[in-house]
């Protein structure tokens, strides 16, 4: 998957040097689907093959990735919408002024964030498939990748479709691996509320906590993309990926910890491998495993 | 209530008030520290309130936008109409060339109908890429306004795509002279702007009775 990440990436840029593209393409919808799509569904298939002692059922992580991009993301874009106010008032003109700062953790990082958790805390975290601690962290990241895609699909259509291929290629890769991170670390919370003995109250603190750490991530990113990247009047497309890669590829590495550390402890670890080619076997569900 | 209360504990409700209060505390923190300061504008009797963070005040050169000044010559002297002009300033926003507030005093016109004579002024500033979509009289600190909304294309500078921008325009005669004050800004922003400035306008001059804005 990661390959292929990269290859998606070289493959845009070698168009972009056969093709001696030295000013942004315009893309059409078809095509910015496809730019949006690709990395996506790399990045999901990478999440999903994370999950090794019971992967969860596809069809499931796909309905996951449909509410990120069709839900979660058109409600985080009316609530920021609405919040935002009137363009006039919108920005002090500093790149790092405290309202940027306020915009991005309060508005736009409690937007994503929540709608995100929305979809998913009243939907699949209630079904029976959602039976282990790990099983937040691979439904809210397949969210991430779907909202991701959404915010990569509705960027490249409201610029005009005009990119430079290299650079928009790995910009796509580097806003899904970060928004999957986010929802990674939200559904980290999500698991550990749901299997924890805590009570509501414990329950409550500990979603908030994770929601509140997801939109400060989210809404760091968003600063990042803004401000660092941009250097003084020129448009340096380069300088914003390998920002937000080095804030994304943190997340991602503490994504990583966590997932290891709940497949550590995952219920199903000493159970039959359901990948195995005797999964279906008859003895399958006779007895209990090892730890019986 | 019993019943409310585990409803709201088994689904977590807590969880959406916590963020929608951050939400709606962040929108208002916003909105509070991203509020333009406001400085008063004051000559010749006509005093409005407006953003203080945008460029100093300029004197048009020549047609409003490039495009109307491809019909009446880009680049030559102010309109003919504003030879009487005792004064004419723009105020440019530093975030979009199309959100301006033009100010323009000048001697009444000897034209009897105010909104031709408006009419005549925006076709010579405008050119043929201009529309006007509707007027009507507006009532501000005990005064009437002819507001006239109109659209028209804008190019903010020569090799600049053309855009589509709208402008309400306030006029009123008094003691003399003609005051206008158009507030220029994309056609789904502007309201914003007239929201803002609109209610701010104040005349001091003596009206006499004769002199009314719609004549």
């Amino acid at each position: 998957m990661l390959a292929g990440l990269l290859v998606f990436v070289g493959v845009a840029h070698g168009v972009q040097h056969l093709l001696g593209l030295s000013t942004p393409v315009a893309l059409g919808p078809v095509s910015a689907l496809l730019f949006a799509g690709l990395p996506a569904f790399l990045w999901l298939g990478y999440f999903h093959s994370q999950d090794r002692h019971e992967p969860e059922p596809k069809h499931y992580v796909l309905a996951a990735f449909v509410l990120g991009a069709f839900v979660a993301g058109p409600i985080s874009g009316f609530l920021i919408e609405l919040a935002s106010g009137p363009s006039v008032a919108r920005f002090q003109l500093h790149s790092l002024a405290l309202d940027r700062w306020i915009y991005a953790l309060a508005i736009v990082g409690i937007a994503q964030e929540g709608s995100k958790y929305l979809v998913i805390r009243y939907t699949l975290y209630l079904s029976d498939e959602f039976d282990e601690p790990l099983d937040g962290i691979i439904y809210m990241s397949a969210t991430g990748i779907g909202f991701a895609s959404y915010l990569t699909y509705h960027h490249l259509i409201a610029d005009g479709g005009a990119i430079y291929l290299s650079a928009g290629a790995a910009q796509a890769v580097v806003t899904t691996l970060a928004h999957a991170s986010f929802a990674g670390i939200l559904g980290y919370a999500l698991g550990h509320a749901k299997f924890a003995d805590a009570g509501h109250l414990g329950r409550a603190t500990r979603l908030a906590t994770g929601l509140i750490l997801a939109a400060v991530l989210s809404g760091c990113f968003r600063v990042i993309m803004d401000a660092l990247s941009v250097d003084g009047l020129a448009n340096s497309p380069w300088r914003r990926v390998v920002f937000t890669f080095g804030f994304a590829a943190a997340v991602f590495l503490l994504t990583s910890v966590l997932m290891r550390r709940l497949l550590s402890i995952s219920p199903h670890k000493n159970s039959p491998d359901k990948n195995s080619p005797n999964k279906n076997s008859p003895d399958k569900n006779s007895e209990a495993p090892s730890n019986a | 209530m019993r019943d409310r209360l585990r409803f709201s504990q088994q689904h977590d409700l807590g969880v959406l008030i916590v963020a929608l209060a951050l939400l709606a505390g962040g929108t208002l923190v916003h909105r509070f520290l991203a509020a333009p300061d406001v400085v008063e504008f004051s000559q010749e009797g006509l005093q409005f309130e407006r953003p203080g963070g945008w460029l100093p005040g300029q004197v048009p050169k020549g047609a409003m936008s490039p495009l109307a000044g491809n019909q009446a010559g880009f680049g030559a002297p102010a309109q003919a109409a504003n030879s009487s002009a005792h004064l004419h300033t723009i105020f440019v926003s530093p975030q979009d060339a199309r959100r301006r507030i033009e100010v323009r005093i000048a001697d009444r016109p000897a034209y009897s109908n105010l909104r031709g004579a408006l009419a005549v002024q925006r076709l010579g500033d405008y050119g043929e890429f201009y529309w006007a979509r509707h007027s009507g009289n507006a009532a501000i600190e005990g005064r009437d306004w002819l507001r006239t909304e109109f659209r028209y294309a804008f190019k903010a500078s020569k090799g600049g795509s053309p855009q589509i921008a709208e402008a309400i325009e306030y006029a009123i005669v008094s003691a003399g002279r003609l005051y206008v004050v158009t507030l220029h800004d994309a056609p789904d922003a502007v309201g914003t702007l007239d929201t803002m400035i609109a209610k701010t306008l104040q005349l001091s001059t003596q009206q006499n009775s004769s002199e009314e804005a719609t004549r």
